[in-house]
């Protein structure tokens, strides 16, 4: 059983988001919360920022080795399916060329490998993302809305196990945050 | 183009443009060769590559059923060189065009490459001067023997030796022209520090890529597909430059891992331009393959006597062995290789694919050229005379690749004064 956290209220909290006024402080922000190893957090900001992903500590993507596998897969299977068709199933003499010609099926296993990764791409993408997703709590707060604009925040969720309703309050406090509050789930 | 960049937040504010004292990494020691370096190499490549032609000249004289087959086994050198060097000339003008800055620190490489093309327009005179005077042994229309030939006669407005001179010197106009006045402006730029020759530089560009396609394809056609006069392909033009470029790119590589190697260039190409090195070799690899593979394909399907024929002269006799080894090596092989990130961006593994890119793109120019050698005979590739082939292609290899080492070694090693430089030492590919 997960740890969960109330406020007064006895509403679930869900995250702590810290907001900060510039791109380095949210940076430095960012490297400090890595360093105390936290895991499940994330930082929003209303442009993307070179260097965001090492200040934080994200690994790459295994996103690419799945496009590959399934790129390449959807190239062989194209393949497999034009032969089947036209020298296996049904074989029909077309300009005189021979039966299961490599050539004519050229361009087709190309595109098919293309389609598949296209469709393990964005599918992949979006299932690692968590996407589509119906709401996030995060979106009931006024304030955070902001980060579309000119604030930059960090939000460290309650789920995370290295969370502590104090330490980690204070962690964001020592970082430079202006402003601490709660997200209630 | 200005970035938000993580030494921006560090310092809290954007890189600001400055001269090259400015950089620790513009010192003399990091962007000269040391002293007398590459003399020893550039010694033994022109021993070799005099040895080399001799041989080939010599068993093309002293065997006269060997002279084609020697002078096959040059021009499969000098085209393969001539390919290469165009390349450079191609990086030079696109990365002039696109304003690229990321590869500002490697652009002085690519135009040393770009002026290798004289070396090869030079190569190239003794075998026009003795395809000329004999009538024709390698460029059979130039010679009397298929004067009857209908096709011939209807060709014979393009396919004279006046006209085909004449476009020979129109193309080493352009490409000398070219290499004089991109190489001219950036090497002015490192005394004067004229920032507006960057401009220039762009501008020329501009026609000069145009000119660039335009003389490149045409002596692709001159040079390569009128071994076959019965032949003809629009796309031939392509498949030539794609190989240049593909090959180009490679030798860029090959460059900058043996500069690299002398402790030079450090903090100025790294393994950002590494990475970025190997994606053009991938993009080559596959625009290669794509176009090798439309112009077979279009032949294949529309069945034409005379274009069907240069390739069954190439798919049967043992040379279908080449031509599927060149599927897999010039494409498959590279470009499931190229895919890793880790193999682009690695600083021992992309030379070691650069250097097989350079040796299939000689196989692909010998794939080429060499089955007109014996034309009919079916079983050309166990043929004796292989050691010839060898003894031409490393021997004008070897001369042409002595020139570079002395060109590498003899300047400064990058654009020292170039407004972009702090771009390029800080650049880093972020996906």
């Amino acid at each position: 059983m997960a740890r969960q956290f109330v406020n007064e209220a006895g509403e679930t909290i869900h995250a702590i988001i810290a907001e900060f006024d510039t791109p380095p402080g949210v940076y430095h922000a960012a490297e400090k919360v890595r360093d105390a190893g936290y895991t499940k957090w994330d930082v929003y900001s209303p442009f993307p920022m070179h260097g965001m992903e090492d200040a934080m500590g994200i690994k790459r993507t295994r996103l690419p080795l799945l496009v590959g596998v399934i790129g390449l897969s959807g190239a062989g299977l194209g393949y497999l399916m034009q032969h089947w068709m036209t020298a296996v199933n049904y074989q029909v003499v077309v300009q005189g060329k021979p039966y299961g010609a490599w050539e004519p099926f050229t361009p087709i296993t190309f595109e098919l490998g293309v389609l598949f990764s296209a469709f393990a791409a964005l599918i992949g993408m979006l299932a690692m993302n968590g996407l589509p997703r119906w709401h996030h709590p995060l979106f009931k707060k006024e304030r955070f809305l902001s980060v579309s604009d000119d604030r930059f925040v960090v939000c460290i969720e309650t789920a995370d196990p290295r969370f502590d309703p104090d330490a980690t309050r204070r962690l964001l406090e020592a970082a430079g945050a202006r402003h601490i509050e709660l997200v209630e789930e | 183009m200005s970035q938000i960049t993580a030494d921006a937040f560090h310092d809290g504010q954007g890189h600001a443009h400055a001269g090259p004292a400015s950089f620790p990494e513009m010192r003399a020691e990091n962007i000269n060769m040391p002293a007398g370096s590459g003399k020893a190499a550039a010694g033994l490549l022109t021993v070799i590559g005099l040895v080399g032609i001799a041989v080939t000249a010599g068993a093309g004289f002293a065997m006269p059923n060997m002279a084609k087959h020697a002078l096959a086994a040059y021009h499969v050198g000098v085209m393969a060189c001539l390919g290469i060097s165009l390349g450079g000339l191609f990086l030079t003008l696109v990365t002039h065009l696109m304003g690229a800055g990321w590869s500002v620190t490697i652009r002085r490489q690519m135009e040393n490459l770009a002026a290798q093309v004289p070396v090869c327009l030079l190569l190239l005179v003794p075998t026009f001067a003795i395809e000329i005077f004999t009538g024709g042994k390698l460029f059979a229309w130039m010679g009397d023997a298929f004067a009857g030939e209908h096709v011939l006669q209807e060709k014979a407005p393009y396919l004279n030796i006046g006209f085909f001179l004449a476009r020979a010197v129109v193309y080493s106009v352009v490409w000398v022209s070219l290499v004089r006045i991109l190489r001219g402006y950036s090497l002015k730029q490192d005394q004067t520090g004229d920032k507006w020759l960057t401009n220039r530089a762009r501008r020329t560009s501009s026609w000069g890529m145009l000119a660039f396609a335009l003389t490149t394809a045409f002596a692709g056609f001159d040079w390569l597909m009128t071994l076959d006069f019965r032949f003809f392909s629009t796309m031939w033009g392509v498949y030539f430059f794609a190989g240049g470029a593909f090959s180009a790119v490679a030798m860029l590589i090959l460059m900058l891992s043996r500069i690299k190697a002398k402790g030079r260039l450090q903090g100025l190409v790294t393994e950002e331009h590494y990475h970025d090195l190997g994606k053009l070799l991938f993009t080559f690899t596959v625009f290669w393959a794509y176009i090798s593979f439309s112009q077979y394909f279009l032949i294949w399907y529309s069945n034409i006597p005379e274009e069907t024929a240069w390739f069954l002269a190439r798919k049967g006799g043992g040379w279908e062995k080449l031509f599927f080894f060149l599927c897999i090596g010039h494409f498959v092989a590279p470009f499931l290789i190229l895919l890793f990130r880790g193999v682009k961006k690695s600083l021992t593994l992309l030379p070691l694919v650069a250097a097989w890119a350079i040796f299939i793109h000689i196989l692909d120019i010998f794939f080429i050229v060499r089955p007109m050698v014996y034309p009919g005979q079916r079983d050309a590739i166990g043929m004796p005379g292989l050691w010839v082939d060898a003894a031409g292609i490393i021997g004008v290899l070897a001369l042409w690749a002595s020139f570079l080492v002395r060109r590498v070694c003899a300047g400064v090693l990058v654009p020292t004064r170039d407004p972009r430089i702090a771009e390029a030492i800080h650049h880093r590919n972020y996906v």
